[in-house]
């Protein structure tokens, strides 16, 4: 645990040696210094927790110095604490009033006022995170407002994506862009959920063609998602998530995925072999991201590893043979979908 | 009489170290000495205001160590400067240094205790 630094400035030099050797013994780094000439240097270039300011001093008083302390550090950004042998109320009354935390007397009794200034550190460690804790709340009330000014454009982006797709049956591009509105859709949930806020989020079931034909049963639905939750080659736990109300969309995706992709691996292999490097890496590049955003891990993984080869220039056989693995076996999990739903 | 040195309070003030209590009466004494001069030299050049800040410091460190007999003379010479009544303080400058040679005296024996 880190020592709080305390700043004292007592004229008296027996005053000023038994605070420091007394604080010191009490678990406090101390800074001692017998005139307040120095004490705004030193505020600035250390780091001093709390000051004990002796008050009756010759050239500058304490009352002068702590008037020029209170120029640069509030009662909470520096505490301070007077040391006086003066106890009558007028003059204790006029250095409160002049911006002290507090006040000993002298002689000063090494157990209170440790006591006394632990109480006036928690006291600025809470102030201050309290202070903290209010800028959150504005940025938290920021990203409030932002995630209801995004949300509504993006509603707007995925019921026009809706119309979309039932013109231009299940295009790839389309399949990825709504992948993505999805993603995003999900982040302002969960942002929504984090910061407590209700928000009228869309689902998929707003816009799926599927639920739109006819609604699906909860047994149906438990055995499709039991079906997609363990579909080899595929990790859909997110999707799952996005699709929740009704899976069959997700299904549609995929098996979207498996029509226009049918020739990729194809092709790939062939702009290998012609050495058409450039093809094979957007051909590759593509169905990185794409598989990525299906939930087709394996096949992203490989995808993955190729393209990182493409980027070498060194490209390992086993990563073409990997990538062809990984094709047959989402192929097979997309068919045994299509033959189960 | 009040004594010299209230070593029970002295010692409470140091959380019962007696190192650091010896520690503070040495640098004390070389204070106080130091200090009496001053106010010899200010009694002299008639520096009134100086010299009340100067018996108050005295008395806030034999207030520190516990120093009863030096702490209840420079508060005397504070209060006669404070109010322009010079014309004692001059015997209390005595007063306050031959109390202070018993501190040193008295310091010795209980060093060795």
């Amino acid at each position: 645990m880190t020592k709080n630094t305390i700043l004292v400035i007592d004229d008296n030099l027996v005053d000023l040696k038994l605070s420091t050797l007394m604080l010191e013994k009490n678990g406090f780094t101390v800074i001692g210094i017998n005139s307040s000439s120095t004490c705004m240097e030193l505020l600035i270039t250390k780091k001093i927790d709390i000051v004990l300011l002796d008050i009756m001093m010759p050239e500058e008083d304490g009352i002068q110095t702590l008037a020029k302390i209170r120029e640069k550090y509030n009662q909470i950004e520096l505490p301070i604490i007077m040391v006086t042998s003066k106890t009558d109320a007028s003059n204790i009354i006029n250095t409160l009033q002049s911006g002290a935390n507090d006040y000993i007397t002298k002689p000063v009794h090494y157990e209170i006022a440790t006591r006394r200034i632990h109480t006036h550190l928690m006291v600025a460690k809470l102030s201050h995170e309290l202070a903290k804790s209010k800028e959150l709340e504005t940025i938290n009330s920021a990203i409030s407002i932002y995630n209801h000014e995004l949300n509504n454009p993006l509603t707007i982006c995925l019921g026009k994506l809706s119309t979309l797709k039932r013109k231009h049956s299940l295009e790839p591009e389309i399949i990825d862009l709504e992948n993505a509105l999805w993603r995003i859709s999900e982040t302002l949930k969960k942002t929504a959920q984090f910061l407590e806020i209700d928000m009228n989020l869309a689902t998929p079931n707003d816009f799926s063609s599927a639920s739109s034909i006819t609604k699906i049963s909860k047994s149906q639905k438990i055995k499709l998602i039991n079906i997609l939750q363990t579909l080899n080659g595929f990790d859909l736990k997110e999707l799952l998530d996005v699709f929740e109300e009704d899976p069959r969309a997700l299904v549609e995706i995929l098996v979207g995925f498996q029509i226009h992709h049918a020739n990729i691996f194809i092709e790939i292999k062939i702009s290998l072999e012609e050495n058409n490097l450039e093809l094979a890496k957007i051909l590759v590049h593509k169905l990185k991201g794409t598989s990525r955003n299906i939930g087709a891990v394996l096949l992203s993984k490989a995808a993955t590893a190729l393209d990182q080869e493409l980027k070498t220039g060194q490209i390992e056989k086993n990563s073409i043979n990997a990538l062809r693995e990984a094709f047959q076996t989402i192929n097979e999990s997309i068919d045994l979908l299509k033959s189960e739903n | 009489m009040e004594n010299i040195i209230n070593y029970e309070e002295l010692l409470l003030r140091c959380q019962c170290s007696k190192e650091i209590a010896e520690e503070i009466i040495a640098i004390f004494i070389k204070d106080a000495d130091a200090r009496i001069i001053e106010m010899r030299t200010l009694l002299q050049n008639k520096n009134q205001k100086q010299l009340e800040i100067c018996s108050h410091a005295l008395r806030g460190a034999a207030s520190t160590i516990s120093g009863e007999r030096v702490k209840n003379i420079a508060w005397e010479v504070e209060n006669l400067s404070h109010i322009g009544d010079l014309s004692v303080i001059p015997d209390r400058l005595n007063e306050l240094q031959f109390a202070l040679n018993q501190i040193k005296e008295e310091i010795n024996s209980w060093r060795k205790s």
